[in-house]
């Protein structure tokens, strides 16, 4: 027999019933919290296995790359040497040679496990008629239970100042832990009456029964595991459920007597089973295939726990049933969507069924052989797994800059915003420039992102989220025009700071392009004039009074437009702030660094043009003017314009457009 | 550059943005949504210097009524919803592709251009898991409202949109489905030793092998399962 250390076996085959429940099926560690549930409902069994789940990249705060190239290491030499054929096969070997006494126990047995509680009698509650009884089961049951299990006491009886009370061997070892806890002004004691190892036993009788029902319960359970081990498959890694009713291992034990069917031994075999693995992904790699040809289903709802043990399945034999329509499927929900062999050959549906292809197809998004035909080709399923992450696809940045107007902008930004916000608002705010900020207290946060959130205290005085805001005045006192209001507004808010935008450009997403009709801050244009819009998607570590949180999103739209004659250049129109909690960003793959130039303009003829086209704008020059104006700064637009601002009065007539907005 | 009091012009502000988020957004959500959904926009028309300019997520979308398609491929339970948004008056007098008649100010705020920008989430039916979203849009002056058509049409016209899903779900079934499967895949080469097939007791090899020797793609079972033959 397989014994290695790691993945021992808990408990020994007799395990004494207080050690019941604390093995594989215990969901809640004493101290830990709540008990871990990934988001399948299927439970995270110990400490190991939440430390597989988390290095395998679910829930982990990293970004996309290293959260994907950690645990799974798909095709990596590490993880194909370690969880090929051979150690999935040994898994499952060693789990059925050995253990899984207590799972299937409090399933397939009436019996539990018996709990002494103390403290009834000096409660509040002693005075009710029935002595508190009953409103003390109410209160174990309510606060034993969590939100994905409602403990359920079976039996209870008071004895003597003690309450007595009998229930699975999980829910047992929830209620056990609220040793302790106040109940009506008493503190409860609760201890387990029926170890072996405790010295007092004063129900002798429940002792007994116990020791039956648990060599009953073994014996099944031994039993099973041998009809499971004979039916497994590790080179084909397919668990063959075909026939049961056949079994000459299931018949022996006479589960099929009289009217018993595959629905009562078929959820006791998955409970066993799904207790052979610690992981999910343990068991998706162990089995990969499930038949259940020739078992007379007239509906799934007699596997319905194929479901929920297999999950991840992806092939799946019905052959030779009686499934006559969809509904029979019903029971299995929406499970199963990762199918991508199904055959119903033999089945009433493929005959009664006209539009059996199409509906299953539907039913099942990424299934590719429907009874050995080819219904999607790999190359489909791929898409459709993509379009079913994001409808619309996640493209790079769209940066469209003028002249890097914006690229500029947001260098500067960044680093004037963290380091000097009054040069910053010197640079680019004046009198006009509108500035506002929102907090968004309800943003989701990605997948099992549960880290804490510093206190939105700071900000939520100024926001100006309109879904709350809905008077003017405070509509109006949080909208803050021109530099001086908004200097005192960043005053009072927390000090940040932006991760460095060169060497830390995936922290960010930047897309801009040209916004027509801003006022003319020159007043000439009487159609306006052009500038650009911005939106600036990142993070920043703030400085707050908890530390360790430090961290939040946000979303920041700027309109930039040419400023007024003898003022700065280029001036902000609105600066709007969005705050979330912090979350990931949804990057494109690969990263694409929106610095990069590539990205910003395709080609160099393009941006000068563009470039061109700005001054014109500005100046009112003609284009060959500006072009010349642009070719002699060295295609910077800034400095072209202030050359511009120097010689205008220079410049011959026919410089200029003749009937140039005025 | 005629005065609007700056009382007018944030309620006026609020107010467009405000419908805009309270109907657009429905718009996405609706299963027959797709076809309304270029009624938000500008219209394309090359006489006319007021363009549409459309970013959804990195993609430039030339044309709104191309937006019909995207909608499309959202799955059926789509949901959008705003939990957060804000606006500014970006120009009091916005005057691009207006009428010659129209270029006075309008003291009403009539002609303003107003950005709004909207934090919320989105809820693909398929994805398990709830999106954030930011989404900016420029409204401007609907050129095209006559008084007889005053009221069925919209006051408010999006000329610029920038839309951006924000937060990366990080690890999903759908994503390592596919992991998996490649994985699988990219096995094939590395598993020359091949035991026989063992079955049950006195089960016959099943339809389910059978299929999948047919199937090129599931490599670990398929190069198995051939190789005895």
């Amino acid at each position: 027999m397989l014994q290695r250390a790691p993945v021992a076996p808990r408990g020994p085959r007799n395990a004494s019933p207080s050690v019941r429940g604390r093995g594989g099926i215990q969901k809640r560690s004493k101290a830990g919290g709540p008990g871990r549930v990934d988001r399948d409902g299927d439970l995270v069994m110990d400490a190991t296995a939440a430390g597989d789940k988390r290095r395998s990249g679910k829930g982990r705060l990293e970004g996309p790359a290293s959260s994907r190239g950690a645990g799974r290491g798909r095709g990596g030499p590490s993880r194909g040497a370690n969880f090929g054929a051979v150690k999935t096969q040994q898994a499952i070997i060693r789990g059925l040679e050995t253990r899984q006494a207590n799972v299937l126990e409090s399933r397939i047995t009436t019996g539990g496990t018996t709990l002494q509680i103390d403290g009834l009698s000096s409660s509040k509650a002693a005075s009710n008629p029935d002595g508190g009884v009953e409103s003390l089961l109410a209160f174990l049951e309510r606060k034993a239970s969590g939100p994905n299990r409602n403990v359920k006491i079976k039996k209870s009886h008071k004895k003597g100042d003690s309450v007595f009370v009998t229930a699975s061997s999980e829910d047992i070892a929830e209620i056990q832990k609220l040793d302790g806890f106040t109940f009506a002004g008493a503190t409860l004691g609760i201890q387990a009456r029926d170890s072996p190892s405790s010295a007092s036993r004063p129900d002798k009788f429940g002792d007994k029964r116990k020791d039956e029902v648990s060599s009953n319960a073994m014996e099944i359970k031994e039993r099973l595991k041998g009809v499971l081990a004979a039916r497994y498959n590790g080179d084909l890694k397919l668990l063959n459920l075909s026939a049961l009713a056949q079994d000459p291992g299931l018949k022996e034990m006479g589960v099929f007597d009289g009217n018993t069917t595959t629905s009562k031994i078929f959820p006791a075999l998955m409970v066993v089973c799904g207790g052979l693995f610690k992981t999910r992904q343990e068991k998706q790699d162990a089995i990969v295939s499930v038949t259940l040809a020739d078992n007379d289903l007239a509906d799934v709802s007699d596997v319905t726990a194929l479901a929920q043990t297999f999950p991840d399945l992806q092939h799946l034999d019905l052959s030779r049933n009686r499934l006559t329509q969809m509904s029979n499927f019903d029971a299995w929900g929406a499970k199963f969507r990762h199918l991508s062999t199904l055959i119903l050959t033999g089945n009433p549906i493929e005959t009664q069924l006209a539009t059996l292809k199409p509906d299953i197809m539907k039913k099942y998004p990424y299934l590719e052989i429907l009874n050995g035909i080819q219904i999607r080709t790999p190359e489909e399923v791929a898409a459709a797994l993509e379009t079913a992450k994001s409808p619309i696809p996640i493209a790079g940045p769209d940066f469209r800059d003028v002249g890097q107007v914006g690229e500029n902008f947001i260098r500067q930004f960044v680093v004037l915003y963290d380091t000097d916000r009054s040069a910053l608002l010197a640079n680019f705010y004046d009198a006009q420039s509108v500035h506002s900020l929102s907090v968004n207290q309800n943003a989701p946060r990605g997948h099992k992102n549960s880290a804490p959130i510093a206190p939105w205290a700071p900000y939520i005085k100024q926001s100006r989220n309109l879904v709350k805001i809905n008077n003017l005045p405070t509509q109006m006192t949080r909208l803050h025009r021109g530099s001086q209001a908004i200097q005192k507004l960043w005053s009072a808010l927390p000090a940040t700071r932006h991760p460095d935008i060169q060497t830390a450009g995936d922290k960010y997403l930047i897309e801009c392009h040209a916004l027509p009709g801003l006022a003319d801050p020159t007043g000439q244009s009487v159609r306006g004039v052009d500038g650009l819009i911005i939106t600036m998607h990142g993070e920043f570590e703030e400085q707050n009074e908890s530390p360790g949180i430090s961290l939040r999103s946000f979303s920041r739209t700027f309109v930039l437009g040419p400023g007024a004659s003898g003022a700065q250049p280029i001036r902000v129109v609105s600066d709007m702030l969005t705050l979330r909690a912090w979350g990931p960003l949804a990057l494109p793959k690969p990263p694409l660094n929106p610095q990069a130039n590539t990205t910003i303009i395709t080609t160099e003829q393009q941006k000068q043009e563009a470039m061109a086209m700005q001054l014109v704008e500005r100046t009112g020059m003609t284009p060959q003017y500006s072009a010349l104006c642009l070719t002699e700064t060295g295609w910077d637009l800034e400095k072209a314009f202030m050359a511009f601002t120097a010689n205008k009065d220079k410049l011959p007539a026919d410089a200029f457009i003749t009937n140039a907005a005025s | 550059m005629t005065d609007i009091s700056e009382n007018t012009e944030v309620k006026v502000a609020v107010e467009a943005a405000e419908i805009f988020v309270n109907s657009y957004y429905k718009t996405w959500n609706k299963e027959s949504g797709g076809k309304e959904l270029s009624h938000f926009y500008v219209k394309v028309n090359p006489e006319s210097p007021l363009k549409p300019d459309i970013t959804i997520n990195g993609n430039i979308v030339e044309d709104p009524t191309d937006l019909e398609g995207l909608h499309r491929s959202q799955p059926s339970k789509t949901h959008y919803e705003v939990e957060a948004f804000d606006c500014q008056v970006v120009n009091t007098n916005f005057t691009v592709g207006a009428p010659e008649t129209l270029l006075e100010g309008n003291p009403a705020g009539k002609k303003m251009s107003i950005l709004v920008m909207v934090s919320g989430s989105v809820k693909y039916a398929d994805a398990e898991e709830t999106r954030g979203f930011v989404d900016n849009v420029l409204l401007v002056p609907n050129w095209d409202i006559t008084k007889k058509n005053e009221k069925e049409k919209k006051k408010w016209l999006v000329q610029s949109q920038t839309f951006r899903l924000k937060n990366q779900r990080s690890f999903d079934n759908t994503d390592h489905m596919l992991e998996d499967r490649n994985y699988a895949r990219s096995r094939e080469g590395s598993r020359k030793k091949l035991s026989v097939k063992k079955y049950g007791p006195g089960i016959p090899p099943n339809s389910l092998q059978e299929s999948i020797l047919l199937s090129k793609h599931h490599q670990p079972i398929c190069e198995v399962a051939r190789a005895p033959t």
